[in-house]
């Protein structure tokens, strides 16, 4: 029912981490990382378009969907550091990672102190825009865009924040609004990918060019009549995206 | 809610009267605007401090007794204590937005208007832990370093960001020593916390000034990253504690101690000084951190946390006569007792005292026979509840403020009949500076460029390594 394969769990970053698996064991790994309050669930329709040539792996940070958090909530720099210790522990640096909204924040972070853990990056949807840090407008804005998403995320989104908590998802989010990212983007030095759907209203196309612009290796895409869960309402194309960015670098050889 | 609650939490495991906890409070205060008064512990009040400095002998003893009781925590919460909490302490107290530099490292109370010309935060290498201890005697040095030792090993153990220094010092610590313990904790870690900070609140590329004091002591491994330190810098030579001669006889006599001297555990190795010292281990977090996000750093070093107070009183004096000002009034404040914003808003040149005691008189006196004349000097001297080996008294301060001064030179803000058991001084100071004459507006921050052009302009030969 969940479309899932196997799952995966391993002990790192102090706790037991959750993977959701799906390809061929034999293919290359591609990471995905969650956004804020999600979980592995919400990039089920992505992997099942990348599963024939990749194996995708789509972990949950410590205290989001099944993987066991710490007491107090974790910032920025404690989900990087978890991705970074589960990635060596899984034997992962150096897949290509595909991050969606404040998963982008998480991997731009990543790349602050591990930046030799980090494969080519699909940034989708990256947040938090820098003109807009602040609740009210985030959530104006998220409101506004679950108008351009598919049927059937709400009810998986509400079933993830439930599990998550409302003390982790507060805390959570102020890290989230605190993060200055466009300090760090410059230290993803590998290939990457900005996508953005042309309806997305959480991250504007002014938020996405300046995004690209720090990236030394960027460039940008968009996904005409999307909103900002790609990887759940776009899957094709976002799919198609990231095929495209891997097949610039050949990283499947690696 | 629970942000405030922990943040209560960690203000009550700190020592109101520590030299790093009044830096940054100062400095977060200063950077809102408001001044340092009663160590931003509480109200200032003249009337009150009179009142308590009226006290008789006894009484004001026990008031310094009783101080040390109430910031002493409990032994068990010590012991479980959180480097993150107190890092979280000190990042919240500067709630501004995007800061142009920030001064990070060992304590000094010249670098809170270095910081403040900047409008810089500090962020402290070493914080102070009172933990409460009534069994040992204070005099008995091997007693307290293994009733205190368990808990410092517990909480290097639990908090590898951190070295824990158990410093024991009678000699000016005495009345405190009663019912506390100290604990220094210094950090060897950046940590997430004050790099969590400095990502989101340091403007990009705003320098980082790393505040190196080189200063050692005698110490005494207890576990890891665990000491002990017996004594500490101020009116008697580090020698003199470990090989105590007459003069220390002479001090436990009139303390009424069955003590004649001193017998501290043997020391195995020289570390840096548990409250001024600087432990160069951090450095490589912060040059990391410097290179990741495109900051300068700028370091500087210096032997005694003393030796930075002439160059940052020039520079004052020369940022003040480049805005115009005649910078004649010169402002000596002792250990805590430091007020950035008024010295502003006086026009005064700060000149910091490490204590009240003879090392810090002679830096006075030199920098004052070594500088241009000032017109007007104003004295003022932190209490510290007892008449330490080695406490210069009021009319030795006076005479050298009248006599180096080419107008008027006086002890400010201390009751003369009660010092050092002026119980009443951290309420008096503030009142004090405030009473003095001129007034001026808040000048706009220096930069570092502005320091350099000082550095280059100045012919003074200072004891501090800027590089």
């Amino acid at each position: 029912m969940t479309g899932w394969g196997r799952p995966e769990f391993t002990a790192s970053a102090g706790t037991r981490v959750h993977a959701a698996v799906l390809g061929p064991a034999d293919a290359p790994d591609l990471v995905c990382v969650h956004g804020w309050g999600c979980s592995h669930r919400y990039f089920g329709p992505l992997a099942r378009r990348l599963s024939g040539r990749f194996r995708v792996v789509a972990v949950d940070l410590p205290g989001f969907g099944s993987t066991l958090g710490p007491a107090e909530p974790l910032d920025v720099r404690g989900l990087s550091t978890a991705l970074g210790d589960w990635m060596r522990a899984t034997g992962r640096g150096g897949a290509a990672l595909v991050g969606n909204s404040a998963g982008c924040q998480v991997i731009a972070d990543l790349a602050v102190h591990s930046p030799e853990l980090l494969g080519p990056v699909v940034l989708s949807g990256p947040s938090v825009d820098r003109r807009a840090r602040s609740y009210p407008r985030q959530f104006g804005r998220i409101l506004v865009d679950m108008r351009w998403e598919r049927v059937g995320l709400t009810r998986l989104l509400v079933r993830d924040y439930l599990r998550c908590g409302p003390r982790r998802l507060r805390a959570t989010a102020r890290f989230l609004l605190a993060d200055p990212v466009e300090r760090k983007l410059g230290h993803i030095r590998t290939p990457a990918v900005v996508v953005r759907g042309s309806r997305d209203t959480i991250v504007p196309r002014a938020w996405t060019r300046e995004c690209t612009a720090l990236l030394p290796q960027g460039y940008s895409a968009e996904i005409p009549g999307a909103g900002h869960i790609l990887n759940y309402s776009a899957p094709a194309e976002l799919a198609r995206i990231t095929c495209s960015l891997l097949d610039r670098t050949g990283s499947e050889d690696r | 809610m629970s942000g405030m609650r922990q943040h209560a939490r960690a203000a009550r495991l700190l020592t109101d009267f520590d030299s790093s906890v009044n830096m940054v409070r100062a400095l977060g205060r200063f950077l809102r605007g408001r001044d340092h008064r009663a160590m931003s512990a509480g109200p200032a009040s003249p009337l009150l401090a009179g009142a308590l400095a009226a006290l008789p002998h006894t009484a004001r003893r026990d008031l310094f007794e009783a101080m040390g009781f109430l910031q002493a925590v409990p032994l068990d919460r010590v012991s479980r204590l959180d480097g993150d909490e107190l890092a979280h302490w000190a990042t919240r107290q500067y709630r501004g937005e995007r800061y142009p530099a920030v001064v990070l490292g060992a304590a000094s109370g010249a670098a809170v208007h270095l910081a403040a010309a900047l409008r810089a935060p500090f962020l402290p290498q070493t914080l102070l832990v009172g933990a409460r201890d009534t069994a040992t005697d204070p005099d008995d040095p091997v007693g307290a370093m293994r009733a205190v030792a368990p808990t410092a090993r517990r909480i290097a153990q639990r908090n590898p960001e951190l070295a824990v220094y158990h410093m024991h010092d009678p000699a000016q610590d005495r009345p405190m020593l009663q019912n506390l313990a100290y604990l220094r904790l210094k950090r060897l870690r950046l940590g997430r916390i004050h790099e969590r900070f400095l990502e989101q609140r340091l403007a990009p590329g705003a320098p980082i000034i790393l505040l190196d004091c080189t200063r050692t002591w005698r110490t005494r491994e207890v576990g890891e990253r665990a000491y002990f330190q017996f004594g500490c810098l101020g009116g008697l030579p580090e020698e003199e504690y470990h090989h105590s001669g007459e003069r220390v006889a002479e001090y436990l006599r009139q303390q009424g101690s069955p003590w004649r001297h001193w017998d501290p555990p043997e020391p195995d190795a020289r570390r840096p000084e548990a409250e001024w010292g600087f432990d160069p281990a951090l450095e490589s977090d912060v040059a990391w951190f410097a290179e990741r996000f495109g900051h300068p750093v700028h370091r500087i070093t210096v032997a005694e946390p003393q030796d930075l107070s002439p160059v940052v009183a020039d520079l004052y004096r020369w940022w003040y006569r480049r805005r115009g000002l005649p910078g004649d009034r010169l402002l000596a404040e002792s250990y805590v007792q430091f007020d950035p914003m008024w010295a502003l808003r006086l026009g005064a040149v700060p000149f910091w005292l490490r204590f009240n005691m003879e090392p810090a008189y002679e830096a006075l006196r030199d920098y004052l026979h070594a500088t241009e004349r000032f017109r007007d000097i104003h004295v003022n001297l932190f209490s510290q509840g007892l008449w330490s080996p080695g406490v210069v008294p009021v009319d030795r301060w006076r005479a050298l403020a009248a006599e180096q001064a080419a107008g008027a030179g006086e002890v400010l803000g201390v009751d003369e009949d009660a010092y050092p058991l002026d119980a009443g001084s951290s309420l008096r100071y503030t009142p004090a500076f405030r009473s003095l004459p001129p007034r001026h507006s808040l000048p706009p921050p220096l930069s570092i460029e502005d320091i350099d052009e000082f550095r280059a302009q100045t012919s003074t030969m200072h004891a501090v390594d800027w590089s």
